[in-house]
């Protein structure tokens, strides 16, 4: 256990490093860079920046040096604890990403939250009634609102919620997870892997029921709650287990659209700021953090799979 | 067994989302500090209000966008973080130009060759921990946040004109020679060019002076920063990045509670106590940084702002249609353009130049391309509405089919558009609308010249047939003042200085005549009409093709009385601003 523990561990940083790799590529490569941006942001109030100027701004921020210069200074930087600064506001980044973290992580586990007390238990009632009116319903609903993207979603949801039932303001800022836009914010993000979690602990459950120790447990007397809790549902969470490790992606996926519309200051926001603003030490920095809390949930899902099924051993 | 895993697996769930919770939970969020303004109330004094003017004077603003470097003037152009004007510039500039008292009085004294100001500071000026302003002051802040190692970049339009300013901006000097403090009021400026416009220039927020001894400290740590991203690193985290916004000392008539972009992304002013102008009818500010510009127009139609800076896009257009009323224009001297690479063929050729010009439907590139949010070009002139001289029937290439194949068939590629060579046209960027000007443009060539073989891309590299071929390249220009003798500065005037002559005019002797303009007293009775005719000649060339001129925007409720904006003070008016009864 403690050798896997490690290498799955030690795996974690060659990954990191390959996906900087490839995210400062693709912003080098890009034909847009920060400068570009901040001319274009300055040319729209009526400023003109000239190439000398452009060339000047583009040296002050290294922009100007070879690819492997540049990714050089940053891993430098990075193993220093240094995640730079923003090209845009001359701000530090680390302190931006720590003030996110909370805001996200809070969002994260309020999705969670649903996926776990909702999703679930919607799966399993559609499993115990499929085929009927109830499993349809909760099926279709589920695809329903997976198949509108956020960025429809997400205005939609406003409109409806501020213009029409006049329940909120429009959110502004974070206001805790006991403001209604919380609630809300999670129950957008939560849609897309809502419908998942669904269909798979749905069909999972549907396929466990079909076994013989399901059929000798309802023979012995227990009664049908007792059946699907202690026999059924537990078998048939392992995929759904598996699903929540790639929560982080949804999450972010979803979390983009929802920060900046409900201006949540979280990663979203400001990956969203910092693709907008090609940014690259932003999208560097929240890359960075994202994907190694994807590896860390995954690492966590792998761990507790020995809980839920003792066939599953890592030693 | 299978019982005792279970409930290891609940309490490992439960441990994990309780550490979690733990760990991510939120400092306490920063209070508004509004209620805290007690003692500050004490020393206020007592405000007459309208007799239509609301209970609650907090003015709710939202603007696109983050602030730039920090709360202080001097470093980025437009920082909206300066949204309080926390720091008084020198001057206020209204609407139509008109200069008035800012932390300087307007009884400056200036010799007839618009050479040396002396300019003096309002008595009563005093910073909000009340020590008074002086010259010194003004002199050590721009000292140090026009400084080369900090790269201040308004540094070129603020003191552009200033006497040793280049040898400042280089690194040769530390202080900028053409500045002396005379007394703690007065203060002398030496410039090394004729500029008749010095106070409306310094009617920019970057021209305001903040206090120095605040960032003192980090020119000890100099050897800290290695470059000028670092400084401003260094300074953005002291006050703005920081939770210490209301230990910032300003000397405008707000002083901040609450700048951090994060958690909440709202920005909170109240009023400073140590105010020394007009007592202001707010008790404060509370700003809002939007980026998404349908969240902006739902909260505008859901009531819950006052005003929008910037609601731009489709969005603003639908309010527009059902809220008229609620846009005020702010006129902008600037315009959207294609200039030509003029040593490039087939654009080497001025006959063709014009043909192409006169082949432009301009009303249609500036309502397809940018769906009406910019106004069209004057049939090619580069002067905007906004200047100064300003005149309708200026309008140096009209459409004119006929007109454009006669010049067609003057020119050297000509005498039909297939004869014409390829036209690289380079956009310099993914920004549709100025793509769809490209390609609107492209078509009438071909429509009304013939021209079939015209190359649009996004980057040069895009080119299949090499770099440095591109005849045409998109861009924008103008000038920081509506006048005449800046746009010329800025579009022909070989100096480059605060501006650059992209469009490469290099007749001789045209810089000093371009100088002599920028020297002339902008009220006198020949300066239109000479400057008009600079124009008319330099459009005769045929450089460039401006798309539509910029128009920026405010959008304000109907219960906000007394708020004026002007593109030079941002918001003249804030003394007289107030929130009426809806």
């Amino acid at each position: 256990m403690t050798r896997y523990l490690s290498l799955r561990v030690l795996i974690i940083i060659p990954t990191l490093f390959a996906t900087l790799l490839i995210v400062f590529l693709l912003g080098y490569l890009g034909p847009i860079d920060p400068v570009t941006i901040l001319r274009s942001q300055w040319a729209a109030q009526g400023v003109y920046l000239n190439e000398e100027e452009v060339a000047d701004l583009r040296s002050q921020y290294g922009l100007d040096r070879p690819f492997h210069v540049q990714f050089g200074t940053y891993m430098g930087n990075l193993l220093q604890g240094k995640f730079g600064y923003s090209f845009l506001d001359a701000a530090p980044i680390w302190p931006r990403i720590k003030r996110a973290l909370p805001v996200s992580g809070q969002l994260a586990l309020g999705v969670l939250v649903i996926m776990a007390f909702i999703g679930i238990p919607l799966g399993m009632i559609a499993a115990r009634f499929h085929n009927t009116w109830l499993d349809y319903s909760i099926v279709s609903g589920s695809l329903f609102f997976w198949s509108i993207p956020p960025y429809v979603l997400v205005p939609v949801m406003l409109i409806v919620t501020v213009l029409w039932l006049d329940l909120m303001n429009v959110p502004r800022g974070w206001k805790g997870p006991l403001h209604p836009s919380y609630f809300l914010a999670a129950a957008i993000i939560s849609t897309r892997s809502l419908a998942g979690v669904i269909r798979q602990t749905r069909g999972g459950i549907l396929e466990v029921m079909q076994n013989d120790f399901v059929r000798t447990a309802r023979a012995k007397g227990l009664t049908e709650v007792k059946v699907m809790a202690r026999h059924v549902a537990r078998n048939a969470l392992i995929p759904v287990v598996t699903s929540l490790g790639l929560l982080v992606d949804d999450f972010m996926w979803g979390a983009v659209f929802l920060e900046l519309a409900f201006n949540l200051p979280g990663l979203g926001r400001l990956f969203q700021q910092g693709l907008s603003g090609r940014d690259f030490n932003m999208i560097n920095g929240v890359v960075l953090f994202t994907a190694g809390m994807t590896m860390a949930l995954n690492l966590i899902v792998d761990l507790v799979y020995p809980l839920l099924d003792p066939r599953v051993a890592y030693d | 067994m299978s019982r005792i895993r279970w409930q290891i697996l609940v309490g490992l769930i439960l441990v994990l989302g309780i550490s979690l919770t733990a760990c991510v939970a939120p400092a306490a969020p920063a209070g508004d500090g509004m209620a805290d303004s007690g003692d500050s109330d004490a020393m206020m004094p007592e405000v007459m209000l309208p007799d239509d003017a609301a209970e609650n004077q907090i003015l709710n603003v939202v603007h696109e966008g983050g602030c730039g470097s920090g709360p202080f003037p001097g470093i980025d152009y437009g920082s909206p973080c300066n949204f309080g004007h926390m720091f008084m510039p020198p001057f206020l500039v209204d609407i139509d130009g008109n200069v008035m008292p800012g932390l300087f009085t307007t009884d400056w004294e200036v010799n007839d060759d618009f050479t040396e100001y002396i300019f003096h500071i309002q008595d009563d000026a005093v910073w909000s921990d009340g020590k008074p302003i002086t010259a010194q002051d003004a002199l050590d802040w721009w000292n140090y946040i026009f400084h080369s190692d900090r790269n201040s970049w308004p540094r070129n339009f603020v003191m552009g004109a200033v006497r040793g300013i280049d040898e400042f901006a280089d690194g040769e000097t530390e202080t900028i020679e053409g500045l002396t403090a005379l007394d703690d009021k007065t203060l002398k400026v030496e410039l090394w060019r004729s500029e008749g416009s010095l106070p409306q220039l310094w009617g920019f927020r970057e021209a305001a002076p903040a206090r120095f001894d605040q960032y003192a400290d980090l020119l000890e740590r100099a050897d800290e920063f290695n470059d000028a991203t670092e400084w401003r690193g260094a300074m953005a985290e002291r006050f703005f990045q920081g939770e210490n916004a209301a230990d910032l000392i300003v000397s405008g008539p707000f002083k901040p509670v609450h700048l951090s972009p994060e958690p909440d992304a709202i920005y909170r002013f109240e009023r400073n106590p140590n105010w020394w102008g007009e007592p202001t009818l707010l008790d404060g500010i509370e700003a809002t940084t939007i980026r998404d510009f349908q969240t902006m127009l739902l909260m505008f139609e859901n009531e819950e702002i006052d005003i929008a800076l910037n609601l731009a896009g489709p969005p603003a257009v639908l309010l527009r249609q059902n809220q008229p009323d609620v846009f005020r224009e702010v006129p902008i001297s600037a315009f959207w353009a294609m200039y030509f690479v003029t040593e490039q063929e087939p654009v080497d050729d001025v006959n063709l130049r014009r043909a192409l010009m006169s082949a432009i439907e301009w009303d249609r590139v500036a309502e397809i391309a940018w769906e009406g949010e910019q106004a069209p070009s004057s049939s090619g002139s580069p002067m905007a509405p906004a200047y100064q001289c300003y005149d309708a029937n200026f309008q140096p290439y009209p459409f004119n089919p006929e007109r454009a194949m006669g010049f067609l068939a003057e020119s050297k590629y000509g005498p039909t558009g297939e004869t014409v060579p390829k036209i690289r046209i380079l956009t310099g960027g993914s920004d549709p609308p100025r793509i769809r000007a490209a390609q609107i443009i492209q078509e009438m060539w071909r429509v009304n010249l013939g021209i079939e073989d015209v190359e649009i891309k996004n980057a040069e590299a895009e080119f299949v047939d090499g770099e440095g071929l591109v005849a045409i390249r998109v861009t924008s220009g103008g000038s920081f003042l509506p006048r005449p003798g800046y746009l010329l500065e800025a579009i022909a005037h070989t100096r480059g200085g605060a501006y650059q002559s992209w469009t490469k005019y290099t007749e001789d002797g045209w810089d000093d005549e371009i100088d002599a303009l920028l020297s002339m007293d902008p009220g006198s009775a020949d300066y239109c009409d000479r400057s008009l005719a600079m124009l008319e000649k330099f459009t005769d060339a045929a450089l460039v093709i401006p798309t539509g001129y910029i128009r920026g925007w405010y959008q304000i409720q109907p219960w906000v009385g007394g708020y004026g904006q002007s593109r030079i003070s941002f918001w003249h008016t804030m003394t007289e601003t107030y929130r009426k009864e809806r």
